[in-house]
């Protein structure tokens, strides 16, 4: 049987559309392993990624900011919505795990 | 023929440039969540898919969305053919589009033996195996550091500095724009491995291109536009699997029902009585011939 030559184009774009807004409404187009703080939710120190800012550290854990700055040992100026693995290049001697132990601390 | 090819590039840019905005989304996004072109390929899924049956978990960077796409390519694929190669994928577009720049400025195309070009087709599952086996043995997107798709489209070039592995990375994309100026869509042909899973896949395909040997003149125009050069004059009678469901050999071809779509298929097998009755008189056959000489 012949079949239309959009046939194979247009199918393929609808269903791949279609699974992507099945997806949606069902809650199963997830993009990012990064789950967001939810303010005031219990964040444990092994929580902390290179992608996360100290603020959203702080606030996943339910601490200060300027407590955990302090805790960590950081420069009370650090940039503190700058993600962790980029904090090197302004502070070459910074280590993730500073701030890692610092929520473990305070928690 | 020119409906089907300004659709096909219509839709091409329509894909392409949402994976650009999606790139640039990433790079700007301040807590990098929103989608990075690694989680909406579907190749993932199969990067993913010996960690997923062996332990129920995914490798890193890989999310669900990459399950969604590849289970949708796979679905799509068996019902109506591989067209996501030839009308959806954005690395495929930008190889048209160096394709066109080629034709533009008259640089002269490369025609490889078809020894020598059927030999290097199997460089996509050689891709593919090293590809499965490293993501299975790193348990992370390890091919991310070389493919080409997440180096252009991915910006690292772009917005962040210069490192060691984004320059290998940026050595392979070069390598192969430079094949795709040459030789037409060259990643697609010889190392996508995508485009490999694909071809397996597309064997299997309800719909497939369809040559009738009763009503095609063996003119060969079909077999021009091809990006992939599978030669649809030549089918029996179904086109290679290796087909991108570009539909241009359909659309160029000249005599009704020579070359068409063709549907239900059942494992690549032709059903006695489905060939189409010929309709090339005698003058017609004549005409494209004299046409294809002159």
């Amino acid at each position: 049987m012949k079949v239309s030559v959009w046939v194979a184009p247009v199918a393929s774009v609808i269903i791949l559309l279609g699974s992507v807004g099945v997806a949606t409404v069902t809650g199963d187009w997830v993009t990012s392993g990064r789950q967001q703080f939810v303010q005031g939710q219990e964040t444990s120190s092994g929580d902390v990624k290179g992608w996360m800012t100290l603020e959203g550290v702080a606030q996943g854990a339910g601490i200060g900011l300027d407590e955990l700055i302090k805790e960590a040992g950081l420069p009370a100026d650090i940039a503190t919505r700058v993600p962790l693995k980029d904090l090197k290049e302004t502070l070459p001697d910074f280590e993730i795990s500073e701030v890692r132990d610092a929520v473990e601390r305070l928690s | 023929m020119q409906r089907v090819k300004r659709a096909r590039h219509l839709t091409q840019f329509v894909f392409g440039g949402f994976i650009i905005v999606a790139g640039v989304r990433h790079q700007l996004s301040p807590d990098g969540g929103t989608a990075s072109v690694d989680a909406l390929c579907p190749f993932g899924a199969v990067e993913t898919l010996a960690t997923w049956i062996m332990t129920g978990a995914m490798i890193s960077k890989i999310h669900p969305s990459n399950l969604v796409l590849g289970l949708a390519l796979l679905v799509g694929t068996l019902l109506v053919g591989n067209a996501f190669c030839g009308w959806i994928c954005p690395f495929g577009a930008i190889q048209d589009a160096l394709s066109w720049v080629r034709r533009t400025l008259h640089i002269p195309s490369v025609t490889l033996p078809h020894a020598l070009d059927a030999a290097l087709r199997w460089g996509r599952f050689v891709v593919l195996a090293v590809i499965l086996y490293f993501s299975y043995a790193t348990a992370r997107l390890w091919f991310a550091d070389y493919d080409p798709y997440v180096t252009l489209f991915g910006l690292h070039w772009l917005f962040e500095g210069p490192s060691d592995a984004l320059w290998i990375a940026l050595g392979i994309l070069g390598v192969v724009v430079a094949g795709s100026v040459v030789i037409d869509r060259f990643w697609c042909r010889y190392l996508c491995p995508l485009g490999g899973v694909l071809s397996v896949v597309g064997r299997f395909s309800l719909i497939r291109i369809r040559r009738s040997t009763a009503s095609c003149t063996d003119c060969t125009l079909c077999d021009k536009p091809c990006p992939v050069g599978i030669e649809p004059s030549k089918a029996k009678p179904f086109v290679s699997a290796d087909c991108i469901g570009c539909m241009d050999c359909v659309a160029t071809c000249p005599v009704p029902h020579a070359l068409t779509l063709s549907a239900p298929v059942f494992l690549g097998i032709p059903r006695p009585g489905a060939e189409p009755a010929p309709t090339a008189t005698r003058a017609h056959r004549e005409s494209v011939h004299a046409g294809r000489e002159s």
